[in-house]
Order: structure tokens, then C-alpha cells, then sequence
């Protein structure tokens, strides 16, 4: 920044000038500091105090007033309280907890006060949004009807999500939660959406790690991240998600789309626990205050489609929550699971056994998206979740290794291939039409022809042909069109590219001989040139896609296990 | 002992409400005369309509004019207020 002496001079002679205007004097409420330990200050005074209030403290130190009592009032204190001692003058400020918002914080890393952690310089916002605000009622809402695609393939077209819904992401450790939450953010870099990330009690290193990651999809221009790192005080992580949403709700206000992501509210919940416990408020389950569900259902409430006379904004949640070894039934994911429109279940041995994002379809659902889908989407998708849910009903039999009907075995064919075209990798989202094609793919047959481990290089394949050869189709298809002529079309499409790879297997499910098609003919030819090298590696692959199949009957009696607690979740609930 | 002193600044709430007194400290940079202070204390107690404990002090931080604290109320006409607000202001436009 360039400093002019000059200016700085006529500004302090103009601010100077002006201080003898006006009533100079201050009339304000005051009180005394009775006793300050752990972040927790009690006041005496401060008769008419609000809930929620800021305070004024010495040394710069800023209060919010939490309880309310008859004698004094507990205040939690951010910033530097080491310095405040017993005696010391609290003044009231009259105001509640305003935020920062505004374009300026776009691609910025903030704290939940809105001071810059980025040392890109100051923020020069003009405009502030209180961090407590009231949900819109029923007559500024209406009913979630556009898509927010996240381009993840099993997400898109069995969960889907719409603007303004929240969507709770739940799962262990390392399932990939953040990942699932950072392609949405880079598959909507381009439409307008506005994203915050909110972390919360996270390392440090994560969040700049996250930062890192959008910059390089380029997709930090219209994202903001609110970081309040474990090591802050538990009243920072506490504001955070507040802040995150007010700083959203600028946007949804002005009629924009705003996108809050709250990672994770595990650690939200440890925060005010925190506070709770500090400010000698009952302990309930757990632990947690009484009010740990309104703590998080004011929060989600936010999340909104405004009617079009208030401009139809939206502002969609994706608020996360980390279980300890998949356990739902634990208070805060019983309670969060409550509040949302439903659930993205990530599952370990899904993880570990390779599925990619390691989304458990069985169990996750989303209770508002299907307006929200995409005409082609919702035509394909209905298909898949019935195979699939037929093919897991079948898998555990599988095991047994038995004779099985042709019947069976086809749908079990059908079913491991779907497994496999959902894979995907990280940070790689795809577009609708691309989904909607490589889908189609599946559930009309077409993968049924190639092996399982070839499914991806024919995906790639046939995606880059159909976008050359066929792209006024795949225009319709992005365009939300879908009707018998497109999927006549986009079959006939497919299966050429199918022809032109070359199917493993008849169209009855026999093995192609070698010399019925010329890549099986290539392939053995490389086979002998290689044949020594090869053997050791096609026996460890075999050994290795046992392993797969013996985690995936775990998985499957696990799920069994989980859906049932999520009913009992959810009839307590 | 923290126990009694909460009793007492009980008793002292209770006392003073009960006979209508008012504790107003005036804070000032330099010694006030006696007059003044009366001058003060008088337009206090037609103000509130109440009987107030007047007691002053002299506290050279606040470089100018006077700090007036009635009860849990305070006046605040220093020059090290304004200062203060100038301080603020500044760091804000910069």
C-alpha cells in the first residue's frame, strides 16, 4: 500500500477539527470485572444488558454476554484476556455481534470476526450483517427446485442436492468428507454460486492445504474460508459457522446463490460444550448443555430458498459431522441428522476397499433434491438405484460360491460394474451430461460387454468421442433435455464407441474368443512378449480382488447394522 | 472470604436502595475546588431526585474535563476519550 503523507495529514487535521462537534461526552452503562478465569469473565453491573451483547474490556478485549443473572453476567471474552484483572471496567456497546460481508472477502481467508489470516492486506468492507439472525418464515420460502450439482457421479444421481437444502456429510475419519464438500465447491467455480468454507477447530495446515487446493482449480475467486483453528479460543469456533452463514447470507439476500460448508460441527459442538461447562451451565448427555440441538438447528434453519418477490436466492448447507468408528447413534449426529434434509454417508471399509468416494448409497439419502434433478439425471438414476439395491441383496449370497442361475449372475455382472462406474477420483468433478451418458451406460447394458477393470479407460474413451462426434446431443443432454429420440440416440452413440474399443463378451455374456476381436488379438500378443514379467503381477491381482470381495461382505453386514441404528436414531428422534 | 464480600456489596445495593442514595464518583485531572464539586453534586441530585454519596478523585490519565460515574452510568467528558475516539477513527480510515 502506498502512504502519502499528505493525505494522512488532511485527514488527521479534518478528524481533528471535527472533535469538539457535537456532544463529546459519552453517556454509557458500565460494570466491574468480579472474577475471570479460563476465557469466562463474571460482571457486576451491567443492569440492562442484552443476551448476546458485545462488551467493551481494557487492553482490547471484546466480551459477548451469554448468562444473564440476577447479580452479574458471564461473559466469554475473545481475544487477549491474560491482562484483565478483577476491578477492571466493562462497558456496555448497546450492539449485537455484527459481521463483516460483502465481495471484498471473496478468495480471502478470515477469522470469524473478519480480520484477514491471509496477509493479503485489509479487507476495506463497507457493509456488516448481524451473526445471529432469525430464519425466514414460510411465506419468504419456497420449495428447493434448482439443482446443486456437486459432480460426483453416485451423489448427483441418487442424492441429489438442490439449492437452498442442507445436506449433512457424515462419516469417520479420513473417508474423504472434506473431499466430497471441496468438488462441489470447484464444480460450481463457474455458475455463480458463492462458497464459504467454514473450518473449524481444524490444523491449520489443513485449512492452508484446502486454500491451496481451490487455488489450484481456480476456484478460490468466489470462494471465502472462515478458519478458526484449534488453537483459538472455544468462543471464535463457537461464532464460526455463524459468521460463515451471515457472510453467505449477504449473497442470498441480494439474490444471489451462497453455498456454506461447516467443517465440522463435531467440533462446534466441542466448542460450546466448552463455553457451557465454563459458564456453570447444566450438563446434559454427553456432557452438552441443553440447548446443544438449538445451538445447530438455528444454524441449518438459515439455509434457504427465498421466494422470486425477494429475488429467489439461495443458500445451501453442507454442514459435516466426523463420527468415532460409525457410530450415528452418538448425540450430536443423531441431532444434526435430525435437523438436515438429509444425508451423505461415508463408510471406512468402503474407503479401504476401494470405492471412491466411499459413499454408502444404501443408507444416504436426500429428502427434498428430487425436484431439484435434472430431467436426463432423473431418468437414469431410477434405474441405477433399483440394480444396485438388487445387486446388494444378492451379494451376500454370491459369497457362498454356488451354482447360480444365469438370472442372478447377470444382475450380479450388472451391479459390480455400477460399483465400479461410480468410482471417481478426488477433486475431478464431471459435468451432468457426462454423468448422465456414463451412467446410461451402465444401466442400459452396454458396460455388461467389457470387464469390470476396463470400465474407466472406456469411459474416457467414449466421453471424448461422444463430445466430438456427437455434441449437439450432449449439449441437449447438459441442457436438462431428455426424451425417447436423445436416449435412442445417446445409446446407438454408446454402443458404437463400445464396438470400436472391443467388448470382452458377447451380448449373451460369453467370452469373445481370441481373433473375434482385434484388441483381444493385440493384447495376447503383448501377453508373450511380457509373459515373464506379467505372471508374478496377474497373481498378486487375483489375490488383491479377493481381499475386495471379502471386505465387501464386512461392509455389507455393516450396513445393515447402521441402517438399523439410524432407525432407531430416528425413531428417537 | 469471597463469599463476604459478595455479602457485603449485597447489603451495600440493598442499603442504598433502601434509602434512596446514589454513589457518584467524579473523576478529574486536577484537584476540583469544593464549590464545584457541590455545583455538581447539586444538579445530580435535582436530576435523579435522589440523595447521593459524592466522593471525587483525582486521576491525571484522564488529561482534561471529567469523568461523572452515577451508579452504573458514566458521563464521560475527558479529553482522553476523545483522543481515544480520534485513535479509533484514525486506525479505521487508514
Amino acid at each position: 500500500m502506498q502512504i502519502k503523507p499528505d493525505e494522512i495529514t488532511s485527514i488527521l487535521k479534518s478528524r481533528i477539527e471535527g472533535l469538539d462537534d457535537g456532544d463529546s461526552a459519552d453517556l454509557s452503562e458500565v460494570g466491574t470485572v468480579l472474577s475471570i478465569a479460563d476465557g469466562i469473565a463474571r460482571v457486576h453491573g451491567l443492569d440492562n444488558c442484552m443476551s448476546l451483547e458485545l462488551l467493551e474490556l481494557p487492553h482490547d478485549v471484546t466480551g459477548l454476554a451469554l448468562n444473564l443473572e440476577s447479580d452479574n453476567v458471564g461473559a466469554v471474552l475473545f481475544g487477549d484476556w491474560d491482562n484483565i484483572e478483577e476491578g477492571d471496567t466493562v462497558k456496555r456497546t448497546g450492539q449485537l455481534l455484527d459481521i463483516p460481508v460483502g465481495e471484498e472477502l471473496l478468495g480471502r481467508i478470515v477469522d470469524p470476526l473478519g480480520k484477514p489470516l491471509d496477509g493479503k492486506g485489509d479487507l476495506n468492507t463497507t457493509e456488516t450483517r448481524p451473526a445471529e439472525l432469525k430464519a425466514p418464515g414460510v411465506v419468504q420460502r419456497q420449495g428447493v427446485k434448482q439443482p446443486m450439482l456437486t459432480g460426483i457421479k453416485a451423489i448427483d444421481s441418487m442424492i441429489p442436492i438442490g439449492r437452498g437444502q442442507r445436506e449433512l456429510i457424515i462419516g469417520d475419519r479420513q473417508t474423504g468428507k472434506t473431499a466430497v464438500a471441496l468438488d462441489t465447491i470447484i464444480n460450481n467455480r463457474d455458475n455463480g454460486v458463492i462458497s464459504i468454507y467454514v473450518a473449524i477447530g481444524q490444523r491449520m495446515s489443513t485449512v492452508v492445504q484446502v486454500a491451496e487446493t481451490l487455488a489450484d482449480s481456480n476456484a478460490m475467486e468466489n470462494t471465502i474460508i472462515v478458519a478458526a483453528p484449534a488453537d483459538e479460543a472455544a468462543p471464535i469456533k463457537y461464532m464460526a459457522p455463524y459468521a460463515g452463514c451471515a457472510m453467505g447470507e449477504h449473497f442470498l439476500y441480494n439474490g444471489g446463490h451462497a453455498l456454506t460448508i461447516y467443517d465440522d460441527l463435531t467440533k462446534h459442538a466441542y466448542a460450546y460444550r466448552q463455553m457451557s461447562l465454563l459458564l456453570r451451565r447444566p450438563p446434559g448427555r454427553e456432557a452438552y448443555p441443553g440447548d446443544v440441538f438449538y445451538l445447530h438447528s438455528r444454524l441449518l434453519e438459515r439455509a434457504v430458498k427465498l421466494n422470486d418477490d425477494l429475488g429467489g436466492g439461495s443458500l445451501t448447507s453442507l454442514p459435516i459431522i466426523e463420527t468415532q468408528a460409525g457410530d450415528v447413534a452418538a448425540y450430536i449426529p443423531t441431532n444434526v441428522i435430525s435437523i438436515t434434509d438429509g444425508q451423505i454417508f461415508l463408510q471406512g471399509d468402503l474407503f479401504r476397499s476401494g470405492v471412491r468416494p466411499a459413499i454408502n448409497v444404501g443408507i444416504s439419502v436426500s429428502r427434498v433434491g428430487g425436484d431439484a434433478q435434472p430431467k436426463p439425471m432423473k431418468k437414469v438414476a431410477g434405474k441405477l438405484r433399483l440394480d444396485l439395491s438388487q445387486f446388494r441383496e444378492l451379494e451376500a449370497f454370491a459369497q457362498f460360491g454356488s451354482e447360480l442361475d444365469a438370472d442372478t449372475q447377470a444382475t450380479l455382472n450388472r451391479g459390480e460394474r455400477l460399483v465400479e462406474l461410480l468410482n471417481q477420483d478426488e477433486l475431478k468433478p464431471w459435468s451432468v451430461e457426462d454423468e448422465a451418458a456414463a451412467i446410461y451406460s451402465g444401466t442400459g447394458g452396454y458396460l455388461d460387454r467389457i470387464k469390470t477393470d476396463r470400465i474407466r479407460e472406456f469411459h474416457e474413451n467414449m466421453l471424448s468421442r461422444l463430445h466430438s462426434e456427437e455434441s449437439d446431443l450432449m449439449g441437449k443432454v447438459a441442457e436438462g433435455e431428455w426424451d425417447d429420440d436423445i436416449e435412442k440416440k445417446l445409446g446407438d452413440a454408446i454402443a458404437e464407441a463400445l464396438d470400436d474399443f472391443g467388448p470382452d463378451f458377447h451380448e449373451d455374456g460369453t467370452p469373445l474368443e481370441e481373433g473375434e476381436s482385434d484388441r483381444i488379438h493385440d493384447e495376447e500378443e503383448r501377453d508373450k512378449e511380457g509373459r515373464t514379467a506379467s505372471s508374478e503381477d496377474a497373481d498378486d491381482d487375483e489375490a488383491s480382488s479377493d481381499e475386495d470381495s471379502d471386505s465387501d461382505e464386512d461392509s455389507d453386514s455393516d450396513d445393515e447394522k447402521s441402517s438399523e441404528e439410524e432407525e432407531e436414531a430416528a425413531t428417537k428422534a | 472470604m469471597p463469599v463476604l464480600f459478595r455479602i457485603r456489596r449485597s447489603f451495600d445495593d440493598l442499603w442504598r436502595k433502601e434509602n434512596k442514595r446514589l454513589p457518584v464518583t467524579v473523576t478529574s485531572a486536577v484537584d476540583l475546588d469544593e464549590e464545584t464539586l457541590k455545583g455538581i453534586g447539586k444538579k445530580i441530585e435535582e436530576q435523579t431526585g435522589q440523595q447521593i454519596e459524592l466522593s471525587s478523585r483525582v486521576d491525571p490519565d484522564v488529561l482534561g474535563g471529567l469523568v461523572l460515574q452515577v451508579g452504573n452510568q458514566v458521563l464521560d467528558a475527558s479529553v482522553r476519550n476523545r483522543l481515544e475516539k480520534l485513535r479509533k477513527s484514525v486506525a479505521k480510515a487508514a
